[in-house]
C-alpha cells in the first residue's frame, strides 16, 4: 500500500494502519538500534521506544519526506542517548564478546583473530565523534543515500560528505594494523 | 585546474559513494592510475569498508508487534488518571507537612509551658551544683542571700 495513505489512516486514529506500519519499519529500526548498541536486549527497548513515541504523535503526525527519516532520527536520538548513559555508568556490552555463528566452524586461533578484528573494529567505530559514527552507520550499514541521511541527520549533503569522509580517515587511521 | 593529491584524497570517500560528476570521477580515475600514493589511499579506504563489514548484524525478533501491544496497553493503563495523580501527589505532601508543622508546634509550646514555673530557679541552682534550692538549711544565711536574689532577679523582670 501506498506509505502516504497508510499514514493517513494511521493519523486518523486505524489500529490496523500503526500495526502495518511497525511490520514494515521494525525490521529496519531494530538494524539500525542493533548497530549503534551492539545488544539485542537495548535494541528491543529503544525499537519499542520509537514506535510508542509514533503511537503518541498520532494525528500530530505532519509527514516530511519518508517515514523512515522520522523514524531513524527518533532511534537515533534514543540510542545515542542510551549510549552516553552508558558511558557514565562504566557498561560494557557482553554480546560483542559472544561467538558470531559463522565463525563457530572455524578453527581456535582463525576465530580469535576474528574476534581481535572485531573488536578492534567495533571499539574504532564506538570512539567516532556521534555524528561521524551516525552518518557512518546510516551509509555503510543501512545504505541510505547522502540525501536521505541529510534529512534523518537534519543537515546538509556537504555535512554528510564531509563527515564520512572524517570517519573514514580516523578508521583508517585506528585500524591502520589491521590493513594488509 | 588539476586536482592536487590533498583534493583527490579529500574526494575519494565520496568518488567511492558514486558521488562524483562524469568530470570529476574520470579527473580522479586518472590521478590514481599515476599517484601511488593516493592509490594506496583508496586501498585503504576499501579494506576499511570490508573491515566494517566483520560487525555482526542481528535479525529482527519474531512477535515484535505483540510485545509493543503489551507495552503500549501497561503504558496506557499507567497513563489513566494523570491529571488526578499530578493533582494528588502534590497533595499528599503538602498535608504531610502541614500535620507535621501543627504536630511539632502544639507538643513545644506543651514541652516549654511545663519548663517556665522554675525556670529561674532551676537556673540559679545549677550554677551553683545544688539539685534545688531545697538543698540549704532552712533559716540558714544562705537561703536568706537566695531568696533575696531570686526576689531581686524577679522584681528586674517586672520594671518596664
Amino acid at each position: 500500500m501506498d506509505e502516504s495513505r497508510l499514514i493517513e489512516r494511521f493519523r486518523s486514529g486505524d489500529p490496523e494502519a500503526f500495526r502495518q506500519i511497525v511490520d514494515i519499519q521494525y525490521p529496519q529500526v531494530y538494524r539500525l538500534c542493533f548497530r549503534f548498541l551492539g545488544n539485542r536486549e537495548d535494541a528491543e527497548e529503544i525499537c519499542q521506544d520509537v514506535f510508542i513515541r509514533l503511537h503518541r504523535t498520532g494525528a500530530g503526525y505532519r509527514q516530511e519526506g519518508k517515514l523512515f527519516t522520522f523514524l531513524y532520527r527518533i532511534a537515533v536520538r534514543l540510542c545515542l542517548n542510551r549510549i552516553r548513559d552508558r558511558k557514565r555508568r562504566n557498561w560494557t556490552s557482553l554480546e560483542h564478546a559472544a561467538p558470531v555463528g559463522s565463525l563457530v566452524s572455524d578453527s581456535p586461533d582463525r576465530l580469535l583473530e576474528q574476534k581481535e578484528k572485531e573488536q578492534a573494529v567495533r571499539k574504532a567505530v564506538d570512539e567516532l565523534p556521534e555524528a561521524q559514527r551516525t552518518a557512518l552507520i546510516l551509509r555503510r550499514y543501512q545504505e541510505l543515500s547522502y540525501s536521505e541521511i541529510a534529512k534523518v541527520m537534519q543537515c546538509s549533503e556537504a555535512s554528510v560528505e564531509s563527515m564520512l569522509f572524517r570517519a573514514r580517515q580516523t578508521l583508517r587511521k585506528k585500524l591502520k594494523s589491521l590493513l594488509a | 585546474m588539476q586536482m592536487k593529491c590533498k583534493d583527490i584524497k579529500y574526494r575519494l570517500s565520496a568518488f567511492m559513494d558514486g558521488r562524483a560528476g562524469p568530470d570529476e570521477a574520470a579527473e580522479i580515475e586518472s590521478h590514481l592510475r599515476i599517484c601511488p600514493d593516493c592509490g594506496a589511499v583508496r586501498r585503504e579506504m576499501r579494506q576499511v569498508t570490508d573491515l566494517l563489514g566483520l560487525l555482526p548484524d542481528a535479525a529482527p525478533e519474531p512477535f515484535f508487534t505483540t510485545r509493543l501491544a503489551a507495552r503500549l496497553a501497561q503504558d496506557h493503563a499507567a497513563d489513566r488518571h494523570p491529571r488526578v495523580r499530578r493533582f494528588l501527589v502534590p497533595l499528599y505532601m503538602v498535608s504531610a507537612l502541614v500535620v507535621g508543622f501543627i504536630i511539632g508546634s502544639f507538643s513545644g509550646s506543651l514541652f516549654n509551658g511545663a519548663q517556665t514555673t522554675s525556670s529561674t530557679e532551676d537556673a540559679m541552682a545549677r550554677s551553683l551544683y545544688l539539685q534545688s534550692f531545697d538543698d540549704f538549711p532552712e533559716a540558714s544565711i544562705s537561703e536568706a542571700y537566695f531568696t533575696l536574689a531570686v526576689n531581686l532577679t524577679d522584681g528586674e523582670g517586672d520594671q518596664p
